[in-house]
Protein backbone atom coordinates (compact mmCIF):
# COMPACT_ATOMS: atom_id res chain seq x y z
CA UNK A 1 0.00 0.00 0.00
CA UNK A 2 1.21 3.51 -0.80
CA UNK A 3 -0.09 6.90 0.25
CA UNK A 4 -3.71 7.15 -0.93
CA UNK A 5 -4.22 9.70 -3.72
CA UNK A 6 -7.03 11.46 -1.82
CA UNK A 7 -6.61 11.62 1.97
CA UNK A 8 -10.28 12.63 2.32
CA UNK A 9 -11.33 9.38 0.65
CA UNK A 10 -9.53 7.17 3.16
CA UNK A 11 -10.47 9.44 6.07
CA UNK A 12 -14.15 8.64 5.57
CA UNK A 13 -15.78 5.88 7.65
CA UNK A 14 -12.74 5.71 9.92
CA UNK A 15 -14.88 4.50 12.83
CA UNK A 16 -16.45 1.61 10.87
CA UNK A 17 -16.23 -1.82 12.48
CA UNK A 18 -17.11 -5.35 11.47
CA UNK A 19 -20.38 -6.82 12.66
CA UNK A 20 -19.96 -8.85 15.84
CA UNK A 21 -18.91 -12.46 15.02
CA UNK A 22 -21.84 -13.95 16.98
CA UNK A 23 -24.34 -11.84 15.04
CA UNK A 24 -22.68 -12.52 11.71
CA UNK A 25 -22.64 -16.29 12.38
CA UNK A 26 -26.38 -16.12 13.15
CA UNK A 27 -26.94 -14.14 9.97
CA UNK A 28 -25.00 -16.72 7.93
CA UNK A 29 -27.27 -19.42 9.41
CA UNK A 30 -30.36 -17.41 8.48
CA UNK A 31 -29.01 -17.03 4.94
CA UNK A 32 -28.62 -20.80 4.60
CA UNK A 33 -32.16 -21.34 5.90
CA UNK A 34 -33.44 -18.80 3.36
CA UNK A 35 -31.72 -20.69 0.54
CA UNK A 36 -33.23 -23.99 1.73
CA UNK A 37 -36.69 -22.38 1.93
CA UNK A 38 -36.31 -20.90 -1.57
CA UNK A 39 -35.34 -24.31 -2.95
CA UNK A 40 -38.40 -25.89 -1.31
CA UNK A 41 -40.64 -23.22 -2.84
CA UNK A 42 -39.14 -23.90 -6.28
CA UNK A 43 -39.77 -27.63 -5.88
CA UNK A 44 -43.33 -26.94 -4.75
CA UNK A 45 -43.89 -24.72 -7.82
CA UNK A 46 -42.58 -27.54 -10.00
CA UNK A 47 -44.96 -29.92 -8.24
CA UNK A 48 -47.92 -27.67 -9.07
CA UNK A 49 -47.16 -28.22 -12.78
CA UNK A 50 -46.11 -31.83 -12.42
CA UNK A 51 -48.99 -33.21 -10.35
CA UNK A 52 -51.81 -32.34 -12.82
CA UNK A 53 -49.81 -33.84 -15.72
CA UNK A 54 -49.16 -37.04 -13.76
CA UNK A 55 -52.79 -37.27 -12.60
CA UNK A 56 -54.02 -36.72 -16.17
CA UNK A 57 -51.72 -39.53 -17.35
CA UNK A 58 -53.11 -41.86 -14.68
CA UNK A 59 -56.69 -40.89 -15.53
CA UNK A 60 -56.06 -41.55 -19.25
CA UNK A 61 -54.61 -44.98 -18.42
CA UNK A 62 -57.59 -45.69 -16.13
CA UNK A 63 -60.06 -45.18 -19.00
CA UNK A 64 -57.95 -47.16 -21.44
CA UNK A 65 -56.51 -44.24 -23.45
CA UNK A 66 -52.99 -45.62 -23.35
CA UNK A 67 -51.54 -43.39 -26.08
CA UNK A 68 -52.73 -40.28 -24.20
CA UNK A 69 -51.46 -41.76 -20.95
CA UNK A 70 -48.03 -42.33 -22.46
CA UNK A 71 -47.93 -38.82 -23.98
CA UNK A 72 -48.91 -37.16 -20.67
CA UNK A 73 -46.48 -39.42 -18.81
CA UNK A 74 -43.69 -38.31 -21.13
CA UNK A 75 -44.67 -34.66 -20.57
CA UNK A 76 -44.53 -35.21 -16.80
CA UNK A 77 -41.11 -36.83 -17.18
CA UNK A 78 -40.05 -33.82 -19.29
CA UNK A 79 -41.09 -31.48 -16.46
CA UNK A 80 -38.99 -33.48 -13.97
CA UNK A 81 -35.95 -33.41 -16.27
CA UNK A 82 -36.28 -29.66 -16.95
CA UNK A 83 -36.65 -28.87 -13.22
CA UNK A 84 -33.54 -30.90 -12.52
CA UNK A 85 -31.69 -29.15 -15.35
CA UNK A 86 -32.81 -25.74 -14.09
CA UNK A 87 -31.26 -26.55 -10.74
CA UNK A 88 -27.96 -27.84 -12.12
CA UNK A 89 -27.46 -25.54 -15.12
CA UNK A 90 -29.17 -22.24 -14.47
CA UNK A 91 -29.29 -22.09 -10.67
CA UNK A 92 -27.09 -19.95 -8.49
CA UNK A 93 -23.36 -20.49 -8.74
CA UNK A 94 -21.55 -21.98 -5.82
CA UNK A 95 -20.44 -18.88 -3.91
CA UNK A 96 -16.66 -18.43 -4.12
CA UNK A 97 -16.22 -14.69 -3.71
CA UNK A 98 -12.56 -15.06 -2.75
CA UNK A 99 -11.47 -15.73 -6.33
CA UNK A 100 -9.86 -12.91 -8.36
CA UNK A 101 -12.54 -10.48 -9.54
CA UNK A 102 -12.05 -11.20 -13.24
CA UNK A 103 -12.31 -14.97 -12.63
CA UNK A 104 -15.47 -14.45 -10.59
CA UNK A 105 -17.05 -12.50 -13.43
CA UNK A 106 -15.78 -14.89 -16.11
CA UNK A 107 -17.22 -17.92 -14.27
CA UNK A 108 -20.63 -16.23 -14.05
CA UNK A 109 -20.60 -15.29 -17.73
CA UNK A 110 -19.40 -18.76 -18.82
CA UNK A 111 -22.15 -20.49 -16.87
CA UNK A 112 -24.82 -18.15 -18.24
CA UNK A 113 -23.45 -18.59 -21.77
CA UNK A 114 -23.50 -22.39 -21.60
CA UNK A 115 -27.00 -22.41 -20.11
CA UNK A 116 -28.41 -20.09 -22.79
CA UNK A 117 -26.60 -21.70 -25.71
CA UNK A 118 -27.80 -25.19 -24.86
CA UNK A 119 -31.45 -24.28 -24.18
CA UNK A 120 -32.71 -26.58 -27.01
CA UNK A 121 -31.01 -29.58 -25.36
CA UNK A 122 -31.90 -29.09 -21.71
CA UNK A 123 -35.06 -26.94 -21.71
CA UNK A 124 -36.94 -27.76 -24.92
CA UNK A 125 -35.68 -31.25 -25.78
CA UNK A 126 -37.22 -33.03 -22.76
CA UNK A 127 -40.70 -31.85 -23.79
CA UNK A 128 -40.42 -32.93 -27.44
CA UNK A 129 -41.30 -36.67 -27.13
CA UNK A 130 -44.40 -35.93 -25.01
CA UNK A 131 -45.60 -33.10 -27.25
CA UNK A 132 -45.06 -35.07 -30.47
CA UNK A 133 -46.92 -38.06 -29.08
CA UNK A 134 -49.70 -35.85 -27.66
CA UNK A 135 -50.27 -34.00 -30.94
CA UNK A 136 -50.02 -37.27 -32.89
CA UNK A 137 -52.56 -38.95 -30.64
CA UNK A 138 -55.01 -36.03 -30.81
CA UNK A 139 -54.68 -36.01 -34.63
CA UNK A 140 -55.20 -39.77 -34.81
CA UNK A 141 -58.28 -39.67 -32.53
CA UNK A 142 -59.72 -36.74 -34.48
CA UNK A 143 -59.10 -38.55 -37.77
CA UNK A 144 -61.13 -41.53 -36.53
CA UNK A 145 -64.12 -39.23 -36.07
CA UNK A 146 -63.63 -36.52 -38.73
CA UNK A 147 -61.24 -37.94 -41.32
CA UNK A 148 -57.55 -37.22 -41.76
CA UNK A 149 -57.93 -33.99 -43.74
CA UNK A 150 -60.11 -32.30 -41.10
CA UNK A 151 -57.93 -33.67 -38.29
CA UNK A 152 -54.73 -32.33 -39.84
CA UNK A 153 -56.35 -28.95 -40.58
CA UNK A 154 -57.53 -28.77 -36.97
CA UNK A 155 -54.08 -29.48 -35.60
CA UNK A 156 -52.21 -27.15 -37.96
CA UNK A 157 -52.66 -24.03 -35.82
CA UNK A 158 -51.55 -25.51 -32.46
CA UNK A 159 -48.64 -27.37 -34.07
CA UNK A 160 -47.33 -24.33 -35.96
CA UNK A 161 -47.92 -22.11 -32.91
CA UNK A 162 -45.82 -24.53 -30.82
CA UNK A 163 -43.07 -24.69 -33.43
CA UNK A 164 -43.10 -20.87 -33.69
CA UNK A 165 -42.85 -20.49 -29.92
CA UNK A 166 -39.95 -22.97 -29.79
CA UNK A 167 -38.10 -21.13 -32.58
CA UNK A 168 -38.65 -17.80 -30.79
CA UNK A 169 -37.35 -19.16 -27.46
CA UNK A 170 -34.28 -20.67 -29.13
CA UNK A 171 -33.56 -17.50 -31.14
CA UNK A 172 -33.90 -15.22 -28.08
CA UNK A 173 -31.61 -17.44 -26.02
CA UNK A 174 -29.05 -17.65 -28.84
CA UNK A 175 -29.10 -13.85 -29.10
CA UNK A 176 -28.58 -13.49 -25.34
CA UNK A 177 -25.80 -16.11 -25.48
CA UNK A 178 -24.03 -14.16 -28.25
CA UNK A 179 -24.13 -11.00 -26.11
CA UNK A 180 -22.59 -12.85 -23.17
CA UNK A 181 -19.97 -14.41 -25.47
CA UNK A 182 -19.01 -10.89 -26.57
CA UNK A 183 -18.60 -9.90 -22.90
CA UNK A 184 -16.44 -12.97 -22.29
CA UNK A 185 -14.26 -12.08 -25.28
CA UNK A 186 -13.98 -8.51 -23.98
CA UNK A 187 -12.79 -9.87 -20.62
CA UNK A 188 -10.06 -11.84 -22.37
CA UNK A 189 -8.94 -8.64 -24.07
CA UNK A 190 -8.54 -6.93 -20.69
CA UNK A 191 -5.80 -9.18 -19.35
CA UNK B 1 -11.63 -24.09 13.65
CA UNK B 2 -14.35 -21.64 14.68
CA UNK B 3 -11.84 -19.84 16.92
CA UNK B 4 -9.34 -19.52 14.06
CA UNK B 5 -12.05 -18.10 11.80
CA UNK B 6 -13.11 -15.64 14.47
CA UNK B 7 -9.53 -14.55 14.96
CA UNK B 8 -9.03 -13.98 11.23
CA UNK B 9 -12.36 -12.18 11.02
CA UNK B 10 -11.44 -9.85 13.87
CA UNK B 11 -8.04 -9.18 12.30
CA UNK B 12 -9.70 -8.40 8.96
CA UNK B 13 -12.10 -6.09 10.77
CA UNK B 14 -9.28 -4.23 12.50
CA UNK B 15 -7.52 -3.61 9.21
CA UNK B 16 -10.23 -3.27 6.60
CA UNK B 17 -13.60 -2.35 8.16
CA UNK B 18 -13.35 1.31 7.07
CA UNK B 19 -12.30 0.36 3.51
CA UNK B 20 -15.26 -2.02 3.25
CA UNK B 21 -17.63 0.63 4.59
CA UNK B 22 -16.31 3.09 2.00
CA UNK B 23 -16.73 0.51 -0.76
CA UNK B 24 -20.35 -0.13 0.28
CA UNK B 25 -21.10 3.60 0.46
CA UNK B 26 -19.52 4.13 -2.95
CA UNK B 27 -21.49 1.50 -4.82
CA UNK B 28 -24.73 2.16 -2.88
CA UNK B 29 -25.72 5.82 -2.51
CA UNK B 30 -28.67 4.96 -0.23
CA UNK B 31 -27.39 4.79 3.38
CA UNK B 32 -29.61 1.89 4.49
CA UNK B 33 -28.76 -0.21 1.46
CA UNK B 34 -25.09 0.60 1.91
CA UNK B 35 -25.31 -0.68 5.49
CA UNK B 36 -27.04 -3.85 4.25
CA UNK B 37 -24.33 -4.37 1.65
CA UNK B 38 -21.63 -3.83 4.27
CA UNK B 39 -23.18 -6.58 6.42
CA UNK B 40 -23.57 -8.82 3.38
CA UNK B 41 -19.83 -8.44 2.80
CA UNK B 42 -19.09 -9.20 6.48
CA UNK B 43 -21.27 -12.30 6.22
CA UNK B 44 -19.63 -13.50 2.97
CA UNK B 45 -16.22 -12.89 4.48
CA UNK B 46 -17.10 -14.84 7.63
CA UNK B 47 -18.33 -17.79 5.57
CA UNK B 48 -15.35 -17.66 3.17
CA UNK B 49 -12.72 -17.57 5.92
CA UNK B 50 -13.35 -21.28 6.57
CA UNK B 51 -11.60 -21.80 3.19
CA UNK B 52 -8.69 -19.44 3.87
CA UNK B 53 -5.42 -21.42 3.76
CA UNK B 54 -2.97 -18.51 3.59
CA UNK B 55 -2.28 -18.95 -0.14
CA UNK B 56 -2.61 -15.20 -0.51
CA UNK B 57 -2.42 -12.27 1.89
CA UNK B 58 -5.42 -11.64 4.13
CA UNK B 59 -5.73 -8.22 2.47
CA UNK B 60 -6.04 -9.82 -0.99
CA UNK B 61 -8.65 -12.27 0.30
CA UNK B 62 -10.70 -9.58 2.05
CA UNK B 63 -10.66 -7.22 -0.93
CA UNK B 64 -11.58 -9.98 -3.37
CA UNK B 65 -14.54 -11.04 -1.25
CA UNK B 66 -15.65 -7.45 -0.69
CA UNK B 67 -15.42 -6.39 -4.32
CA UNK B 68 -17.01 -9.55 -5.72
CA UNK B 69 -19.93 -9.35 -3.26
CA UNK B 70 -20.37 -5.65 -4.01
CA UNK B 71 -20.30 -6.29 -7.77
CA UNK B 72 -22.84 -9.12 -7.45
CA UNK B 73 -25.02 -6.79 -5.35
CA UNK B 74 -24.91 -4.13 -8.08
CA UNK B 75 -25.59 -6.72 -10.78
CA UNK B 76 -28.75 -7.81 -8.92
CA UNK B 77 -30.07 -4.24 -8.75
CA UNK B 78 -32.85 -3.71 -11.25
CA UNK B 79 -32.21 -0.01 -11.74
CA UNK B 80 -29.07 2.04 -11.97
CA UNK B 81 -27.13 4.26 -14.30
CA UNK B 82 -26.08 2.84 -17.67
CA UNK B 83 -22.52 1.45 -17.51
CA UNK B 84 -19.97 3.23 -19.68
CA UNK B 85 -16.40 1.90 -20.13
CA UNK B 86 -13.69 4.13 -18.70
CA UNK B 87 -12.17 4.87 -22.10
CA UNK B 88 -15.49 6.31 -23.29
CA UNK B 89 -15.96 8.75 -20.40
CA UNK B 90 -14.88 12.28 -21.32
CA UNK B 91 -15.25 13.92 -17.92
CA UNK B 92 -16.29 13.15 -14.39
CA UNK B 93 -20.07 12.81 -14.05
CA UNK B 94 -21.94 15.35 -11.91
CA UNK B 95 -22.14 14.51 -8.22
CA UNK B 96 -25.39 13.33 -6.70
CA UNK B 97 -25.19 16.07 -4.05
CA UNK B 98 -25.09 19.56 -5.62
CA UNK B 99 -24.82 21.21 -2.18
CA UNK B 100 -21.30 19.97 -1.65
CA UNK B 101 -18.91 22.87 -1.32
CA UNK B 102 -15.34 21.77 -0.68
CA UNK B 103 -13.48 21.25 -3.93
CA UNK B 104 -11.89 17.92 -3.04
CA UNK B 105 -15.12 16.66 -1.51
CA UNK B 106 -16.88 17.57 -4.71
CA UNK B 107 -14.34 15.68 -6.78
CA UNK B 108 -14.65 12.68 -4.45
CA UNK B 109 -18.43 12.74 -4.83
CA UNK B 110 -17.98 12.86 -8.58
CA UNK B 111 -15.46 10.03 -8.40
CA UNK B 112 -17.97 7.96 -6.45
CA UNK B 113 -20.56 8.72 -9.12
CA UNK B 114 -18.03 7.70 -11.77
CA UNK B 115 -17.44 4.40 -9.97
CA UNK B 116 -21.21 3.72 -9.97
CA UNK B 117 -21.30 4.17 -13.74
CA UNK B 118 -18.27 2.06 -14.65
CA UNK B 119 -18.25 -1.61 -15.66
CA UNK B 120 -17.43 -3.69 -12.59
CA UNK B 121 -13.73 -4.40 -13.24
CA UNK B 122 -12.98 -0.74 -14.02
CA UNK B 123 -14.84 0.28 -10.87
CA UNK B 124 -12.96 -2.26 -8.75
CA UNK B 125 -9.59 -0.98 -9.99
CA UNK B 126 -10.49 2.64 -9.29
CA UNK B 127 -11.78 1.99 -5.76
CA UNK B 128 -8.65 0.01 -4.89
CA UNK B 129 -6.50 2.82 -6.30
CA UNK B 130 -8.41 5.33 -4.18
CA UNK B 131 -7.63 3.14 -1.16
CA UNK B 132 -3.93 3.61 -1.98
CA UNK B 133 -3.23 0.10 -3.21
CA UNK B 134 -0.29 -0.49 -5.56
CA UNK B 135 -0.79 -1.67 -9.14
CA UNK B 136 0.78 -5.02 -8.22
CA UNK B 137 -1.69 -5.56 -5.37
CA UNK B 138 -4.65 -4.39 -7.44
CA UNK B 139 -3.59 -6.84 -10.16
CA UNK B 140 -3.48 -9.69 -7.64
CA UNK B 141 -6.89 -8.82 -6.22
CA UNK B 142 -8.66 -8.34 -9.54
CA UNK B 143 -6.78 -10.85 -11.70
CA UNK B 144 -5.96 -8.17 -14.28
CA UNK B 145 -2.38 -7.62 -15.44
CA UNK B 146 -0.41 -4.74 -13.93
CA UNK B 147 -0.41 -3.13 -17.35
CA UNK B 148 -4.20 -3.24 -17.56
CA UNK B 149 -4.43 -1.75 -14.06
CA UNK B 150 -1.99 1.03 -14.94
CA UNK B 151 -3.96 1.91 -18.08
CA UNK B 152 -7.15 2.29 -16.04
CA UNK B 153 -5.54 4.39 -13.34
CA UNK B 154 -3.90 6.58 -15.97
CA UNK B 155 -7.30 7.24 -17.54
CA UNK B 156 -8.76 8.30 -14.20
CA UNK B 157 -5.78 10.52 -13.51
CA UNK B 158 -6.34 12.15 -16.88
CA UNK B 159 -10.01 12.67 -16.03
CA UNK B 160 -9.00 14.19 -12.69
CA UNK B 161 -6.26 16.41 -14.06
CA UNK B 162 -8.72 19.04 -15.19
CA UNK B 163 -9.98 19.38 -11.62
CA UNK B 164 -6.61 20.10 -9.99
CA UNK B 165 -3.73 22.49 -10.48
CA UNK B 166 -0.45 21.11 -11.73
CA UNK B 167 1.26 19.15 -8.93
CA UNK B 168 3.57 21.46 -6.98
CA UNK B 169 5.35 18.94 -4.81
CA UNK B 170 5.12 15.40 -3.52
CA UNK B 171 1.79 16.44 -1.98
CA UNK B 172 0.17 15.80 -5.35
CA UNK B 173 -3.04 13.85 -4.77
CA UNK B 174 -2.35 11.42 -7.57
CA UNK B 175 1.34 10.95 -7.06
CA UNK B 176 3.19 7.92 -5.84
CA UNK B 177 0.55 5.32 -6.42
CA UNK B 178 1.90 3.55 -9.44
CA UNK B 179 5.60 4.05 -9.34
Amino acid sequence: MTRPPFPQWTAAAGDAAFTDPARIAARAGRFERTIRRRNLIEYAAGGIVLVPAALAALAAAWIGEYAFALALGLLAAGIVIVLRNLETRAGNLERRPEEPCIEHLRRQYRRQYEALRSVPAWYIGPFVPGLVLLYGTVTWKSAEALGWRAAIEGMAVPVFATIGAVIAVVALNRWAARRIRARLDALDQLE
Amino acid sequence: MEDAIEQLYREAGRQFAPAIARLARTVERDADRARDLEQEIHCALWTSLARFRGDCALKTWVYRVAHNVAADHVARAVRGPARVPLEEIGELPGAANPETEAAERLVLDRLAELVRRLPRLDAQVIVLWLEGERARDIAEITGLSEGAVNVRVYRVKTLLSSHFDEPKSDESPTEGVLS
